[in-house]
């Protein structure tokens, strides 16, 4: 027995105007993880503390990057020197050397590959925080970061083209497709995804070259710039660089030879962007919110920029993976194209087992796809408010 | 084919006999006139280097000889040597040769090429701190001095007797190194000259290098043969070849190097002009004679020698751009004879023998021999031999056949040089390599190597000739630790208008100041 009745009513009604006055369960949540967290008051750092925690997300996934870089450090090294055949054999060929194995093994010891593998690793992990990425064993002794230097730009603004090219072919294409979902409009496009994301293209980009620059010649073949063209470097990459230093003509060729290359991945790219895009427009099409607005009769374009607006995060996830994905695997392209970005970088050094430039390239190409993958974490927060909740959480 | 048979012949011929005592051919041609024109060449390498002395490559080597002349060089397009820069060589004793250089030859700043430019050169290469992976190049590592004797005179003295001069100057690598500018080489460092403008005596000047894009060269007005025939060279990389082939029809290019078969009937249709010389890389068959191998009989070895049909490959899979090579020295090799063919196809005769083979065998390749590689595996396995083909990259396939694991390989080897007494003897046949796994098929015999010793010492040109004769016939008919296959042709593709391109069978692209672009 607890009491009598008046008294429960009392109890009750205490409860209830407890209850009345306490803050909200979430509000009341947070205010606890914050006295948890800080020991001053947290109504000072209400305004900071969504910083904080993002920033503790970025510094704990900088810190996973590290350890990546360690490991895949490690697992380069290893398969470089499990691989058979090695930098000095093929250096030396079936060379003209009256004593070839001599001169092999004298080279060898001048390179530093004589001496014991945890040795060459320790040397390897130096060259990697110092920045150095050591030199190449077979360009005559060129710096890697050099070479790197020269590349990455290059890369960077091909897969930028990519990208863009990419985004233009799949937001027509999988708006279409979820606005007229199974009409033949629907068909047509996640036919064209299916294609674009299964087509080799290695195979496209012969085709466009045939098409495009030698049947019909509107673009070059290949290459970077026109021969007689030069642009002053600031970037390195030479469109940036000749709209920087106002180089029209620079501009214009660069742009002309990103174009092929370009469309080439940017239709792989927008093959799988329009799967993805389509069916998370699917997805927010039969929500309420948008029937509420047909509903108050507002116009198609503004109901289509509102589904955009909420089927983007997902795909933005998926954008962010193939930023990485582009970084490392436009080695067929650049090769194709004669553009000499970070795969071609990667097919020459592991053509001629050059170790530190495989390396060296690896474990930047590593870093490059963690931090793509981290922007994109960052933006999907941004722009969906959940995620970033999530974060906030600690989730 | 008529056309790469024809070469072949001349090729023979030159090879019979080194065109050292003639004079350069090159220099006769020295009429006054213009550059005119840009040459694009699409090509599918990088120079990787400037610096001469740093690479292995032919085609840093190929950059590098069009800015700078060597002592002596290989005109195209056999391998027969004859003096660049150099006059003349004098044997002063056993171990002594002084080189007279010709006088009055510029480099591209206005200096006059001295005796003090050729010690520098080599001092260079010798250097422990240049670390240069050309310093053993031939037998360099045999040469004791360059001495400055007069301002036009270089004494290079010898640790052993290198012979007389014809013999020597190969081992000298005089044709392998290009000559530098001590003035103003010895004031770089080795990273500056990695990048710098090249400063040689060659028919063109540098001008711009974009690695992995192109470099840019313009024409030596006072160079010592007569001003080149094209203002401008631009050398453009293109790794692929579809693409290269795709540049050259679309007119973007001028000339493009290297182009195999699959193209060749495209560019044909497309009215490009091609250029075929026949190689110096020689295609074999080594057969492991190591004991517990089938190879270690003779008489399987010989049923090896009459059962490819190599005809049909340098036909149907080459297209006729490769010649069917029988004898272990190859076409325009030092020793090669034209008259001798020993073995003639004949399946009756291989089969006898092939048929009793049992143990399975895997044949290893690169890609690049993968069709002739399964089309001698089929034609093996129609005797009743259980063959199969290992398809692996060239690194892989290199360790593996220096290890001595392997039964069968479908393997390559050059003469670049010309040379077969010196590297390329040394590497596949001495005894003395066996134990640095050099020797590949495990083959040696010291029978054979004394004769070749004999061989060394030998200065009458017609007794020298008999023992290198019976050394190759030993070595092909006798021993047989390969199947010599075929020599691939060297294929230059351009368009009509680039005149008085010759190829060269070593794949270098030489005397670029006789071409002319007639458009």
């Amino acid at each position: 027995m607890t009491g009598f009745p008046g008294g429960a009513a009392a109890d009750q009604k205490a409860r209830f105007q407890e209850s009345r006055d306490r803050p909200p369960v979430r509000d009341r949540e947070n205010r606890e993880l914050e006295r948890s967290r800080f020991p001053v008051k947290p109504e000072r750092l209400r305004g900071l503390e969504g910083n904080f925690v993002v920033w503790r997300f970025i510094a704990k996934r900088l810190l996973e990057t590290a350890v990546v870089v360690l490991g895949v450090s490690v697992i380069v090294f290893v398969l470089l020197r499990i691989m058979p055949g090695d930098p000095v054999q093929l250096l030396f060929g079936e060379g003209d050397d009256a004593d070839l194995a001599a001169s092999r093994e004298m080279y060898r010891q001048m390179l530093g590959l004589d001496r014991p593998l945890p040795v060459q690793y320790l040397i390897f992990l130096k060259e990697i925080f110092t920045l150095h990425l050591g030199n190449s064993l077979v360009r005559g002794g060129e710096p890697v970061i050099q070479m790197v230097g020269r590349a990455l730009p290059l890369t960077i603004e091909l897969s930028i083209f990519a990208l863009v090219i990419g985004l233009l072919i799949a937001i027509p294409v999988a708006v279409l497709c979820a606005l007229k979902q199974n009409t033949f409009w629907d068909r047509g496009g996640t036919g064209f995804a299916l294609i674009g994301a299964s087509m080799p293209n290695f195979w496209q980009g012969i085709l466009l070259i045939m098409f495009l620059a030698v049947w019909m010649p509107v673009f070059p073949v290949s290459g970077v710039l026109a021969q007689h063209i030069t642009i002053e470097r600031i970037t390195g990459a030479p469109f940036t660089d000749a709209v920087l230093t106002g180089n029209w003509e620079g501009a214009r060729s660069a742009f002309m030879h990103l174009v092929l290359p370009a469309t080439t991945l940017g239709t792989t790219l927008s093959g799988q962007f329009v799967r993805v895009l389509r069916s998370s427009l699917l997805e927010v099409k039969h929500q309420e919110f948008v029937h509420a607005f047909r509903a108050r009769g507002i116009g198609e374009p503004t109901i289509v920029s509102h589904l955009l607006h909420n089927a983007l995060p997902t795909t933005v996830v998926i954008i962010g993976m193939r930023i990485g994905m582009l970084l490392s695997g436009t080695i067929v392209i650049e090769t194709l194209f004669a553009y000499p970005g970070m795969g071609f970088l990667l097919v020459q050094g592991i053509n001629a087992r050059d170790f530190p430039v495989v390396q060296g390239v690896v474990v930047l190409l590593t870093v490059l796809v963690v931090l793509s993958n981290l922007i994109a974490d960052i933006i999907h927060a941004w722009l969906d408010p959940r995620v970033k909740l999530a974060y906030q959480k600690g989730k | 084919m008529s056309f790469l048979r024809s070469a072949v012949k001349h090729l023979a011929l030159a090879g019979a006999s080194l065109a050292l005592l003639a004079s350069a051919a090159s220099a006769q041609d020295s009429a006054p006139r213009e550059p005119k024109g840009t040459l694009t060449i699409g090509w599918a390498w990088d120079p990787g280097t400037m610096d001469p002395q740093m690479h292995r490559a032919r085609f840093t080597q190929i950059i590098s000889h069009a800015m700078r002349d060597k002592l002596y060089y290989l005109p195209p397009p056999g391998l027969g040597l004859a003096p660049l820069v150099a006059e003349d060589v004098e044997q002063v004793d056993d171990t002594t040769y002084d080189l007279k250089l010709r006088q009055g030859v510029k480099f591209h700043n206005g200096d006059e090429l001295t005796s003090e430019d050729v010690v520098y050169t080599f001092e260079r290469l010798w250097d422990p701190a240049t670390k240069s992976p050309r310093a053993s190049m031939g037998n360099m590592a045999n040469v004791e001095s360059a001495e400055v004797v007069d301002r036009y005179t270089v004494r290079f003295k010898t640790k052993v007797p290198f012979g007389p001069p014809n013999q020597a100057i190969p081992g000298l690598n005089f044709a392998a190194q290009e000559i530098m500018n001590k003035k103003v080489d010895g004031a770089r460092t080795l990273e500056e000259t990695r990048t710098a403008a090249p400063m040689g005596v060659g028919p063109f000047k540098f001008v711009e290098w974009t690695p992995n894009q192109r470099v840019v060269m313009d024409a030596f007005l006072d160079y010592w043969q007569g001003a080149p025939g094209v203002e401008r060279i631009i050398w453009r990389t293109i790794p692929e070849e579809a693409t290269r082939v795709a540049e050259l029809l679309s007119g973007s290019v001028d000339m493009i190097y290297p182009v195999t078969t699959d193209f060749v009937d495209q560019l044909r249709a497309a009215n490009m002009k091609l250029e075929i010389v026949p190689g110096s890389s020689m295609r074999m068959l080594q057969m492991n004679v190591r004991e517990g191998s089938p190879f270690a009989d003779p008489e399987v070895r010989r049923a090896m020698n009459v059962a490819i049909d190599k005809d049909a490959i340098a036909e149907h899979i080459y297209r006729g751009l490769a010649v069917v090579a029988r004898q272990v020295s190859g076409i325009g090799q030092e020793g090669y004879n034209p008259d001798y063919d020993p073995f003639t196809y004949d399946p009756e005769a291989a089969k006898a023998v092939l048929s009793k083979v049992t143990k399975p065998i895997e044949m290893l390749t690169v890609p690049m021999f993968e069709l002739p590689a399964q089309f001698i595996a089929e034609q093996l396995r129609g005797y009743g031999m259980n063959v199969s083909t290992k398809i692996m990259d060239t690194a892989a396939f290199n360790a593996a056949v220096e290890a001595g694991d392997f039964d069968l390989a479908l393997a390559f080897a050059g003469y670049g040089t010309g040379e077969f007494v010196g590297a390329y003897y040394n590497n596949h046949f001495e005894c003395s390599r066996l134990a640095t796994g050099r020797i590949r098929t495990g083959f040696c015999s010291e029978d054979l190597d004394r004769k070749y010793a004999e061989l060394r010492r030998e200065l009458d040109q017609a007794r020298w000739q008999e023992k290198m004769d019976e050394i190759n016939r030993e070595l092909t008919e006798v021993h047989m630790p390969w199947v010599p296959l075929f020599i691939e042709a060297e294929v230059w593709a351009m368009q009509p208008h680039v005149q008085g391109f010759v190829g060269s069978s070593t794949g270098q692209m030489f005397d670029l100041h006789k071409v002319t672009l007639e458009k």
